[in-house]
């Protein structure tokens, strides 16, 4: 069957994936697809529903319709825990670690639900990737900088030993030489053959880590394609992305 | 003096015992769980009620223990939950609870005080001109015990630091798939097992009575509002603040006003320090 290369069959399908607040709706039958080593990211203006799709996947908002299949299982109907266990993760908006807990209890609270044996071991693997972290694993996570604790926060995430990870934002208030450097991070997660879904209002990293990308526009996806493409498209690059470079 | 403080500690290991078990469910769940008081009087009466039976005393405090327990994981499941996210209802349903639990009490075993007995009645440890009376020294024993117990659960366990995770932002605890609904039914689990380690502790001082606990539900709050609402270490401080100076109070000033003391405290707390005495940016269980 050389058909379809094995690289890009989809990790996550996500179909007409509607979610209301009361009477908003904050997200319009949105269809999606991820695909596993590839970063797919989705853009759009503030309060376009960005953040309410990736909670939608992992059920953490009011889903009023659609459809989420992971690794070609429907799972619409599991709760979060379950599907953090089935290898979903999220890097929330503003990181979102628990400051005045240690670093190491941060990384382990990302593998909840595993035995112990489990999560010494990951927690081992993550400090052989993030060599800096065994030394200060004892303090409080708060104390970190901005771009140490993103990089925490995307460890946290790795603890699950995800297949798929949603990131909302990674880049926001990070310096120029950080953003870099989770780029780079990210990069070398989606080389291990991770599937990402990137939610990101940094145009250069965007260019840098998305081949593809969906633009959402008050709830609704309006475009979606090649991420060369879209920037191409004025439309699309001014009103969505900015002009941060 | 050294006996005032001494009856300080003791006051202040009741008042700790309590006021953690309060401000963990504060603490995970932002609800003033006024029916505390409700499962530490069933917690007695359990207690006396099975010793009364002729079960030995610690068959019947185990049994005091286990229905708080479960007594408060009833009020969270049937009531507290059903109103998280109508935070405004809490007060409300909380007192609403405590009337209950006490109306049962009172339905189930009437309105007379009961004397608990214990094997430890009659022990009176002394040492220098101080005396401890053995129930007293009893209390302070198990006050150690199990605050120590939840010490190691919550800074050794995943469930505990789960629940510390819980405390602090309890929706990025929910974006890691922590299951909220078994974390606050296990925080109403340990603070009533807590309510009934206090009961059966402190009922052989008193009576038991389904009034029994107003006055340390009282003092309790002060404590947790001293110690910084949803902080157990805080909770454990002030406890033996509060007890200490409400034990100089009695001893020194008169016995009549012992709980005045402490709501001077409070007030001037409220005043001085709106945060409680410890000073930290972000609520926490630890
Ligand atoms: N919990 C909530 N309750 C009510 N409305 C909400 C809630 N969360 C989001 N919304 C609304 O849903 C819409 C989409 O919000 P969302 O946070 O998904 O946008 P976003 O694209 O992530 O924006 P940003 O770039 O600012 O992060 C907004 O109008 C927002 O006000
Ligand atoms: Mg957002």
């Amino acid at each position: 069957m050389p058909e379809t290369s094995p690289v890009l069959k989809p990790v996550l399908e996500v179909s007409g994936l509607t979610v209301a607040f009361g009477a908003t709706t904050a997200v319009r039958e949105v269809s999606l697809t991820a695909a596993a080593g590839t970063v797919t990211g989705i853009l759009g203006a503030n309060g376009a529903g960005k953040t309410t799709t990736l909670l939608g996947v992992l059920g953490l908002v009011p889903r009023r319709a659609g459809t989420v299949a992971f690794d070609g299982r429907d799972v619409t109907a599991l709760e979060t825990g379950a599907l953090v266990r089935a290898g979903i993760a999220l890097c929330p908006e503003n990181r979102r670690l628990f400051p005045s807990m240690s670093i190491e209890d941060n990384l382990l609270l990302g593998a909840y639900g595993h035995g112990r044996k489990v999560r010494r071991a990951r927690l081992d693997r993550t400090y052989e990737r993030f060599a800096w972290l065994r030394d200060r694993a004892a303090e409080p996570a708060g104390r970190l900088s901005g771009g140490q604790q993103q990089a925490v926060a995307i460890a946290r995430a790795l603890m699950s030993e995800p297949r798929l990870v949603l990131l909302d934002e990674p880049s926001s208030g990070l310096s120029p030489v950080a953003v870099d450097e989770i780029g780079e991070l990210l990069a070398g997660i989606a080389a291990d053959g991770t599937a990402m879904l990137l939610v990101e209002q940094n145009v250069k990293l965007v260019q840098r880590l998305c081949s593809t990308a969906y633009v959402l526009s008050h709830g609704r996806v309006t475009a979606s394609g090649p991420v060369a493409d879209l920037l191409r498209d004025d439309a699309v690059s001014d009103a969505y992305l900015g002009k941060a470079g | 003096m050294i006996q005032v403080l001494v009856n300080g500690v003791f006051l202040g290991c009741l008042f700790a015992v309590v006021a953690v078990g309060l401000t963990l469910v504060y603490g995970v769940m932002e609800v003033p769980n006024f029916a505390h008081a409700g499962v530490i009087v069933l917690a007695a009466y359990t207690t006396w009620s099975v010793e009364h039976a002729g079960a030995p005393f610690v068959v019947a405090a185990l049994a005091g223990i286990a229905c708080g327990g479960a007594v408060s994981v009833l009020t969270e499941v049937l009531a507290y939950r059903w109103i998280i996210t109508k935070p405004a209802a809490a007060p409300a349903v909380a007192l609403g609870l405590l009337l209950i639990l006490q109306n049962v009490a009172l339905r189930l075993y009437g309105g007379e005080g009961r004397s608990l007995d214990t094997p430890y009645d009659t022990v009176l440890l002394k040492a220098g001109g101080v005396s401890l009376p053995g129930v007293k020294a009893a209390l302070i024993v198990l006050a150690v015990l199990s605050l120590g117990a939840l010490h190691l659960l919550l800074s050794r366990t995943s469930l505990g630091r789960a629940m510390r995770a819980v405390a602090q932002d309890r929706d990025a605890a929910a974006m890691l798939g922590i299951p909220m609904r078994r974390q606050y039914a296990l925080a109403f689990l340990i603070a009533g097992m807590l309510g009934g380690v206090a009961a059966v502790a402190y009922a052989p001082t008193f009576q038991v009575s389904p009034y029994m606990a107003d006055d340390v539900l009282l003092s309790a709050f002060v404590v947790v509002v001293l110690g910084g609402l949803g902080s157990v270490w805080g909770a454990v401080a002030g406890g033996l603040v509060l007890g200490v100076v409400e034990g100089l109070g009695a001893a020194y000033v008169s016995s009549a006003y012992q709980s005045a003391f402490g709501f001077l405290m409070l007030v001037l707390i409220l005043v001085l320090r709106p945060g409680g005495l410890r000073t930290t940016d972000a609520r926490r269980v630890a």
